[in-house]
């Protein structure tokens, strides 16, 4: 008896659920998925180029690429509902793409972040980065061998930030770092002829952004920041008229930060273990010591004056402290921080920020 | 027949006998009635009685009557007294291995039917009983539902007899203990529990031989039917006792302090109490070496949740959550389904339909040509209907992966019970996705956390697992041998080590 | 041998895991209050003064090893004290219960069924509880076990993994820490340890008293240091700015799920299916303490029975109670006075029976 009471009661349920539920529930084939979304300024209202791959059997792809102009994320998919006969779906979005002239506008960024960041349902793994132009051209750009943008864009940035090319690749590293420090380079697209490419980085300050760093820029930036998986690519120097690339495998690094009377400074001790890519063939010089710490003290002037110009930059034009040091200062300076906390950026403008190059070749290669 | 009453006693006179039981086995034809007239001068009357082919009939003509009617010298019938004769009778060299003094017809009638041959003498208030039993038997074979690539051969048959000679072949211990006990009121079934006396858990054993004594039934055809009376919920799905068809498997399940019952008429033998684990667990992972066994082991486990859920997961990604797929297969996914009429979880209660009809229908076909049913059947109907569109093959995949993995679970009943549930688990995720599976599963758990067997929790030792924690490498995993000597904790044996 | 009571070990994990519940949703309160990376210290403080607590209640527990707190009263005050203390437990069983069940039914109405309607949602987590509930107390320990090691475990796993390409500098600084905030959030952090309020009850179902009382003390232990773990990793994530912005951090952190070689393109939702059992067993575990304390107070034998009169309560209560995100700014008061009583009337009667 006990048990027909149960089994009535869980029928009873089940087909009450069954007949009432569902609410939620929208076939795969009945859903859009945006896979990369380029947000451009047009006067007061924002224009969203977006990328949808038509769901078609077989190996090959297309897309449908739509462009409509609205107030607000929230707006592009009431619209977007509007225009199609499928449920408009951002789960699976792969990038956001910012125009550079919207990126400049600091309360638009900010308003686009908090709605992105606000959603239970967008995936806050979606990728970010800023286009140089407008963001309209790189989603509309048709590139042969991939021809979604969104995963072309996607697939390009996790193989930069795992080879430490680029500082930040998605979005919910964007708005932590901004958040948190007020400042983050979000990676920067452009047009390659007919395809795109991510050279250079773009330094965003409160949400707004205040100009961009080029390749060899980057570089130093991320070197100090990371030395451990820094990628430094070849150092091209050029000794008695023979051109050759030393390439570094290791870097080390300590760094030391003292505050006095509001001046600050930090000073960075770099080693770099290097080793020696491209010479020339039946020259013996590299077995001479004289000639090895040639080649070291002309890399050193090298790199060198690239990091000296680049941290130059980042201080009086940009002004932008993408270097971390008031994050040191407050992790493990907490009382020197707090006197200078709201004066941080007449300070870090001021300071003397000196990199101390060391180098050791630790190879030639397999031959002499 | 009804007017008979069978608890009277043997009657002294011979006649007055047959007539009673003439009467009581009126139009079985099978029962012989075999008289005998013996002693010099043919002056003693014997009544032989036995059923055509529940005996050896070597047995009683070759050393029944032969001995009789040649053996036995008794001059003078006249003066010898009744307990004398009867006595000269049972001591008359009659070869066969088991006689017995009966006393009531009630007596007479159950031993005839179980196969014993009941001697009666003119003038004897007792009947001997000459054991007799033999019929027809199958040989022991394969068990066919249960094969190991190593590992015995040999499996139960219907006999009881040779069952338990099959079981303390492998346990030449005098703790070995076998109860007898019958069932049925009318098929008068035979049954049998062992246990090992110092090691089995005596909470255990007595509930098992309480709620044998208690079942009231009017036949015993197979084991089952005794596992669905002595079971604590018959409501539940899942199997509360283990059965086996392996005598190596049965006598595992005693070392471990567990009670085994056979069940005459029945090729297999019921173990209690079961648990989870018991049935995830197959005699070959003892047999194989340990390594790859507990490879084997995990991905038995791991076909677990495949059989329940993967059609139920099928439905909530493709109904409720694209976004947990890859990108790439989301997409794939999406193309495939794109010209199919139904919905997710129609195609997927279709395919399961559709593997669940060929299976039913391979085990009713002969089987040379079932196993072609079912392999034709499942190809043709899936290709064909994917080319039709009326199904994506995502769908035929994940069905045809459940339908594999349930093969893997190497308990029968275990895994018709998961299958079933399967369905529960569709239905469930239609309506409310992935959140309707969360519910699903914790309304399991807490059917499974409920659930006993005999006292025993089924979810042991995962329920207990601090204090259960030696029971815990025998489960997931396989260990060595040499590590498993200890009893398991759960049944709280007494004895605790396997090996003193 | 088979007796209905529970193990020392099921004990504990009932314990743990019910404060774990808690612990993921009253986080962002200290994550707010405290000025820095300093909420461990909190938790440290809390924990110590609950270890102390649970070490002079226990004592008194020895003396009435089969009651519960409010069979303890009983014997010690008069009838209307103990009616009181009795009733109090079980309006606040009866409210956190309905915060944790209207929290949790809120983040999967978000994550994953958007235009399911709330009460739909309530119903059936209430209802599957209901059935756990009505079990018993061995039901209700067989489950704890079996969420602690296919979910918790798990769940721990996916937020360990979540911390992939974050920044371990961010525990500091630790000197000079916020005193006045770790001082402010210390009441949220005890309450967090919700089952120092459970073990008053739970205690007596168990068959191994000694141990038990030992591994009450381990409870506390272990309790916190799940807890400083879970803090310390969201703070490695998030940076204690932007973790104080979060409403669901456990949830949030989610959504970061970052395991190299990991397919799948959102976690969240394999995340929250974990955490919907972790938070169901807790659900479950409180609706049968309520039940105990409800049979206890009003001196019935009826076990299962206070569950249907609980059903229709809780569920106005989750509909009615607005989510804890929406109760920040008015929680300070309630909180305070939540873990005040809940840490002093088990010292007040510890210190009854010591004079006794």
């Amino acid at each position: 008896m006990k048990g027909i009471k149960l089994i009535l009661i869980l029928i009873i349920l089940l087909t009450s659920m069954f007949l009432t539920a569902c609410w939620d529930s929208v076939e795969i084939n009945k859903r859009e998925y945006l896979f990369a979304v380029g947000i451009d300024k047009e006067g007061d209202k924002l224009k969203f180029t977006s990328e949808i791959p038509k769901i078609i059997e077989g190996s090959e792809e297309e897309r449908i690429v739509n462009t409509t102009e609205n107030k607000s994320f929230a707006d592009f998919y009431n619209v977007s509902y509007l225009h199609s006969e499928k449920a408009i779906s951002d789960r699976l979005m792969q990038v956001i793409v910012l125009g550079e002239e919207l990126a400049k506008d600091g309360d638009t960024v900010k308003k686009i972040f908090d709605e992105i960041q606000r959603s239970p349902q967008m995936n806050r793994r979606v990728k970010i980065c800023i286009a140089k132009g407008r963001a309209e051209d790189i989603i509309n750009t048709e590139i042969p061998a991939n021809p979604l943008v969104g995963r072309f864009l996607s697939d390009m940035l996790v193989k930069l930030k795992r080879e430490s090319y680029q500082e930040i690749y998605t979005f919910d590293e964007a708005i932590l770092h901004l958040g948190q420090r007020g400042n983050a380079m979000i990676p920067v697209v452009e047009i390659n002829e007919e395809s795109l490419k991510i050279e250079k980085a773009a330094v965003m300050k409160e949400y707004e952004l205040v100009g961009f760093l080029e390749t060899d820029e980057l570089e130093s930036v991320m070197l100090l920041l990371d030395p451990a998986n820094a990628n430094l690519r070849n150092i091209n120097i050029e000794i008695d008229g023979i051109t050759m690339a030393i390439g570094a495998v290791n870097v080390s690094m300590t760094d030391k930060i003292n505050l006095k009377n509001e001046k600050l400074t930090v000073d960075y001790y770099i080693t770099l273990y290097c080793y020696i890519d491209s010479f020339i063939i039946g020259n013996n010089s590299l077995e001479d010591s004289n000639f090895l710490n040639k080649i070291k003290d002309e890399s050193i002037k090298i790199i060198s004056e690239r990091t000296t110009s680049t941290i130059d930059k980042l201080k009086s034009t940009y002004k932008t402290d993408l270097l971390r040091i008031k994050e040191k200062l407050y992790k493990y300076h907490k009382k020197d921080y707090e006197k200078i906390m709201n004066k941080y950026d007449e300070v870090f403008e001021k300071a003397s920020i000196n990199v101390h190059y060391n180098m050791e070749i630790l190879s030639v290669g397999l031959v002499k | 027949m009804d007017n008979i009453d069978l608890t009277q006693n043997i009657h002294e006179d011979l006649k007055k006998n047959e007539q009673v039981l003439r009467t009581i086995f009126k139009n079985a034809d099978d029962i012989i009635f075999r008289k005998i007239e013996a002693g010099k001068s043919q002056k003693l009357k014997m009544l032989l009685l036995y059923v055509d082919g529940m005996t050896t009939k070597e047995a009683i003509s070759d050393y029944a009557i032969e001995t009789i009617l040649s053996g036995l010298d008794i001059s003078n019938l006249q003066n010898i007294s009744e307990t004398k004769l009867q006595d000269t009778v049972v001591k008359s060299n009659i070869a066969t291995s088991e006689v017995q003094i009966i006393t009531t017809i009630q007596e007479i009638v159950d031993k005839i039917l179980s196969g014993e041959t009941v001697l009666l003498i003119d003038r004897c208030k007792k009947g001997i009983m000459l054991s007799s039993r033999g019929w027809p038997m199958r040989g022991i074979q394969e068990p066919s539902a249960e094969t190991l690539i190593r590992g015995a051969r040999d499996g139960f048959n219907e006999t009881m007899k040779v069952n338990i000679t099959l079981i303390r072949r492998r346990l030449k211990d005098p703790k070995l203990k076998v109860k007898y006990a019958q069932v049925g009121n009318r098929s008068k079934t035979d049954i049998a529990i062992m246990y090992l006396e110092d090691v089995v858990n005596k909470t255990v054993l007595e509930t098992v031989v309480e709620r044998i004594n208690n079942i009231n039934i009017d036949a015993v055809l197979e084991s089952s039917y005794i596992e669905e009376m002595i079971e604590d919920d018959s409501y539940s799905p899942f199997p509360q006792l283990e059965n086996t068809e392996r005598p190596d498997a049965a006598a595992s399940a005693l070392l471990e302090g567990r009670v085994v019952i056979a069940v005459d008429n029945t090729p297999s033998v019921l173990i209690a109490p079961a648990i989870l684990v018991s049935f995830m667990q197959s005699s070959e992972d003892y047999y194989e070496r340990w390594m790859p066994s507990c490879i084997t082991r995990m991905i038995r486990y791991l076909a677990l949740p495949i059989v329940m859920l993967l059609p139920a997961l099928y439905v909530a990604v493709t109904q409720y959550h694209p976004n947990l797929l890859p990108t790439q297969l989301a997409l794939y996914v999406a193309a495939s389904r794109a010209n199919v009429p139904f919905p997710p979880y129609f195609e997927a209660l279709l395919m399961e339909l559709v593997i669940e009809l060929v299976r039913e229908a391979s085990l009713r076909i002969t089987s040379p040509v079932g196993s072609t049913i079912g392999l034709v059947g499942g190809l043709v109907i899936g290709q064909s209907s994917v080319e039709a569109g009326l199904i994506t093959p995502i769908a035929v995949i994940v069905v045809a992966l459940t339908a594999i993995a349930s093969f893997t679970i190497p308990s029968y009943n275990f895994s018709t019970t998961l299958r079933m549930i399967r369905f529960g688990f569709i239905i469930l995720a239609s309506t409310l996705g992935l959140f309707g599976i969360s519910l699903g599963l914790s309304f399991l758990i807490i059917h499974l956390c409920t659930l006993k067997s005999f006292g025993v929790p089924y979810l042991t030792p995962f329920i207990s697992f601090v204090e259960h924690r030696r029971d815990l490498k025998d489960t997931v995993i396989r260990p060595k041998i040499k590590t498993m000597v200890r009893k398991p904790q759960y049944l709280h044996v007494e004895k605790e080590r396997k090996n003193v | 041998m088979f007796n209905q009571d529970i193990t020392p070990y099921q004990n504990l994990s009932i314990l743990i895991l019910v404060s774990f519940a808690f612990q993921s949703m009253l986080m962002p309160i200290m994550l707010t209050e405290i000025d820095g990376p300093t909420g461990w210290i909190t938790i440290l403080i809390a924990a110590v003064l609950l270890y102390f607590a649970i070490k002079s209640f226990n004592k008194t527990m020895k003396i009435h090893d089969k009651e519960t707190i409010v069979g303890v009263c009983d014997k010690l005050f008069p009838r209307y004290i103990s009616k009181a203390i009795g009733i109090y437990y079980i309006l606040m069983f009866l409210t956190v219960n309905s915060l944790l069940m209207k929290d949790f039914a809120e983040q999967i109405k978000l994550m994953m069924l958007f235009r399911t309607p709330i009460s739909t949602i309530i119903l059936s987590i209430l209802l599957t509880a209901a059935y756990a509930t009505k079990k018993g107390i061995q039901t209700i320990a067989h489950i704890t076990n079996i969420a602690l090691l296919t979910a918790l475990i798990p769940y721990l796993l996916i937020i360990i993994f979540s911390t992939y390409y974050a920044d371990y500098t961010n525990i500091f600084p630790i000197y000079p820490a916020d005193t006045e905030g770790i001082l402010k959030s210390v009441p949220a952090a005890m309450l967090s340890f919700l089952g120092f309020s459970v073990l008053l009850f739970s205690n007596c179902k168990v068959s191994v008293k000694d141990k038990n009382y030992r591994l009450n003390k381990r409870f506390i232990i272990i309790s916190s240091l799940l807890y400083i773990g879970c803090y310390l990793l969201i703070l490695v994530k998030f940076g204690a700015k932007e973790a104080a912005n979060l409403v669901w951090p456990f949830v949030s952190i989610m959504k970061f799920v970052n395991i190299p070689g990991f397919f799948f393109e959102s976690t969240e939702m394999v995340g929250l299916c974990l955490q919907m059992t972790v938070i169901f067993t807790g659900i479950c575990i409180l609706s049968y303490f309520t039940n105990l304390a409800m049979q206890e107070t009003f001196k019935t034998e009826e076990n299962g029975f206070f569950i249907y009169i609980q059903i229709p309560i809780l569920y106005l209560m989750a509909a009615a109670l607005p989510g804890m995100y929406m109760m920040f700014p008015y929680i300070h008061m309630p909180v305070y006075i939540i873990s005040g009583l809940n840490f002093l009337i088990p010292i007040f009667v510890a210190y009854a029976g010591s004079k006794k």
